[in-house]
């Protein structure tokens, strides 16, 4: 059953990308997602080019997100309108700040297809798979996402979500957030 | 059913399982969270909007606070990150504060391991990039973001998905003139990011790796982020063992992968394989053996940082430097020992402190970040040609763009500091 879903034109590159590609240091003087997201992407040698707003899916050919930890990065992807980015692999510490505040969905995606930038795809997913319905064809993955990032949630809303459930957070530290 | 790996024996203890796998995602309980300065004010303004000015941190014994990348005492910014650490240490009641002026004070990652607190099997989560340092004493070291910090300071946990985890293993012996540095730079160059690495939890062992100092195997672990490695553990040998036993106030259970655990993939070298490396500017994987290395002559050497002060790296250093007969004529060497600790150390010996005070040699007042990350202190000149004991070259990261800056370990720095160039 589908949680969440996201449907629009591709943005496909083949990769490698780093977090010096989706956002230079020099536009790093803001943590507005607007501001960042007006400079996402934009001086990436490609045609046609990145243009904000415009596509909700990034597919990925190669590993996404290496280089500096660059807290900004995934605040200027989620800026400039993108919802998720499928990719073969992505640098650890990108993943994590990505999932932690809700900017985006990185998904693990073994074995890219790129279509041509701007086809039109949905992605539909479910709490531990997704499908990608793109170019008359529909593939599945699991996606392994945990789901409170799925339905959208920072690791922190989670947590507190957690703490309300439980009467405190002084509950929540002795019970633990696992459900063990 | 198959063995388990050192990273999944911790990790399933931090999990409360008894097994754990590739891809699984955990709620883990952290042994220790480290964090630093630059974050501790905004830690603290993000904790008290959420949870109340009167709570607590999960546990304030287990929170290490550490004021050592902005120490420049002339500029108000960096005083303005020491005040919110000294509110943020004083609001919580931190046990483990260590600002400038405490009895022992430095460079996040080495002065954790001097103080003890970092032990075989534990997981500690850090926000620095460099926290995969602890796993030299057998720990898994993580590094995390703001968020994941935030998480810890509320509940004392933090989720992770369990990576593909990578054996790499060295027999035979390492040459003489091979430290630990050369290792982990040629490993970086094979495996690291792209070719292997990247996102992985590494276990790096074998009978040469098992021959080191127990502070050279922090520098392993140290530069698994160049690596684009998760982590990266050295399973604990009795030495380590014993050294941090000497150093802890608390037991702890070393734990050691089992024979037949299995792994997403193995990586073999023999210790012999090895030969003295320089990273080559502007990345640590532009590695080249000295002995192709076309004669490269230093402006200056600078010895400094949790990769390359800890006290081993400056008593390898001094050593090597009064062998060869101390700096060469018109050789800048700057020193910034990683910690108090070290810097005492080095001093305490009057043959050593000596070496220390010729014309040429510079000693930071403070120990720390220094210029390893650019921040201020022996900043690199347009010009210069520095051979650094450091982790990352990147172009301008320690000073000017137009700076290059050379990777090596502490016995290649008191060489080129000596001779005043290495290479062919």
């Amino acid at each position: 059953m589908s949680v969440r879903t996201i449907a629009g034109p591709v943005f496909a590159i083949a990769g490698p990308i780093d977090t010096d590609t989706i956002i230079k240091s020099r536009h790093c003087t803001t943590a507005d997602p607007t501001a960042l997201g007006r400079h996402c992407l934009a001086e990436l040698d490609c045609s046609p080019a990145f243009v904000p707003g415009r596509y909700p899916v990034i597919l990925c050919g190669d590993v996404f997100g290496i280089g500096s930890a660059r807290v900004q990065a995934p605040l200027a992807l989620a800026g400039a309108g993108v919802e998720a980015v499928l990719a073969p692999a992505f640098a650890p510490i990108f993943f994590e700040t990505c999932l932690n505040g809700a900017h985006l969905l990185p998904l693990v995606w073994p074995r890219p297809v790129l279509p041509a930038t701007g086809t039109a795809a949905r992605l539909d997913l479910g709490s531990t798979e997704a499908r990608l319905a793109i170019a008359g064809s529909t593939r599945g993955f699991t996606h392994g996402l945990p789901a409170w990032a799925i339905e959208g949630r920072t690791w922190m809303d989670f947590i507190a979500a957690r703490a309300a459930a439980a009467g405190g957070l002084d509950r929540l530290r002795r019970r633990g957030l696992a459900e063990r | 059913m198959a063995g388990l790996t050192l990273s999944h024996k911790i990790l399933a203890r931090a999990a409360g399982r008894t097994r754990v796998a590739t891809g699984d995602h955990l709620i883990c309980r952290v042994d220790r969270a480290m964090t630093y300065e630059p974050f501790a004010g905004e830690l603290d303004r993000r904790f008290a909007a959420r949870w109340g000015a009167e709570t607590r941190v999960w546990d304030p014994d287990r929170l290490v606070l550490v004021v050592d990348h902005f120490l420049d005492a002339a500029d108000p910014a960096s005083a303005d990150l020491r005040a919110a650490a000294d509110r943020f240490a004083r609001r919580m009641g931190l046990v483990h504060y260590y600002p400038p002026g405490a009895a022992n004070h430095g460079v996040c990652h080495a002065l954790m391991a001097e103080e003890g607190l970092v032990r075989p099997g534990e997981l500690i989560v850090g926000s620095d990039s460099h926290s995969c340092t602890y796993g030299g004493f057998g720990a898994i070291g993580l590094g995390v973001g703001l968020e994941a910090i935030e998480g810890v300071l509320a509940v004392g946990e933090c989720w992770l998905r369990v990576p593909p985890t990578v054996r790499i293993e060295i027999a035979g012996a390492f040459a003489p003139d091979v430290q630990a540095k050369d290792v982990i730079l040629a490993i970086v160059r094979d495996l690291g990011f792209r070719r292997g690495l990247l996102g992985t939890g590494v276990e790096l062992d074998g009978e040469a790796v098992q021959a080191l100092h127990p502070e050279e195997k922090l520098t392993l672990a140290n530069m698994a982020a160049e690596a684009g490695a998760r982590w990266l553990v050295v399973p604990p040998n009795d030495e380590v063992a014993a050294w941090v036993a000497a150093l802890a106030d608390a037991p702890f259970e070393p734990l050691r992968p089992d024979r037949d655990a299995a792994y997403d993939a193995v990586y073999r070298y023999r210790g012999e394989d090895f030969v003295p490396v320089v990273a080559r500017p502007h990345a640590p994987d532009a590695v080249v053996a000295v002995s192709d290395l076309p004669r490269t002559a230093f402006s200056e050497v600078y010895v400094g940082s949790c990769t390359g002060a800890k006290r081993f790296d400056l008593d390898c250093l001094a050593d090597r430097l009064a062998a060869l007969g101390g700096p060469a004529p018109g050789m800048r060497l700057l020193v910034v020992p990683a910690t108090r600790k070290a810097r005492d150390g080095l001093l305490s010996d009057p043959e050593r402190a000596a070496l220390f005070r010729r014309p040429g040699v510079e000693l930071a007042a403070e120990p720390g970040c220094n210029a390893c990350f650019g921040g201020h202190g022996f900043l690199a000149e347009a010009g210069a040609v520095r051979l650094s004991t450091t982790n990352r070259n990147f172009r301008g990261r320690m000073g000017s763009p137009e700076a290059e800056v050379y990777l090596a370990s502490p016995a290649r720095a008191a060489e080129a500091a000596a001779r005043g160039a290495l290479g062919r």
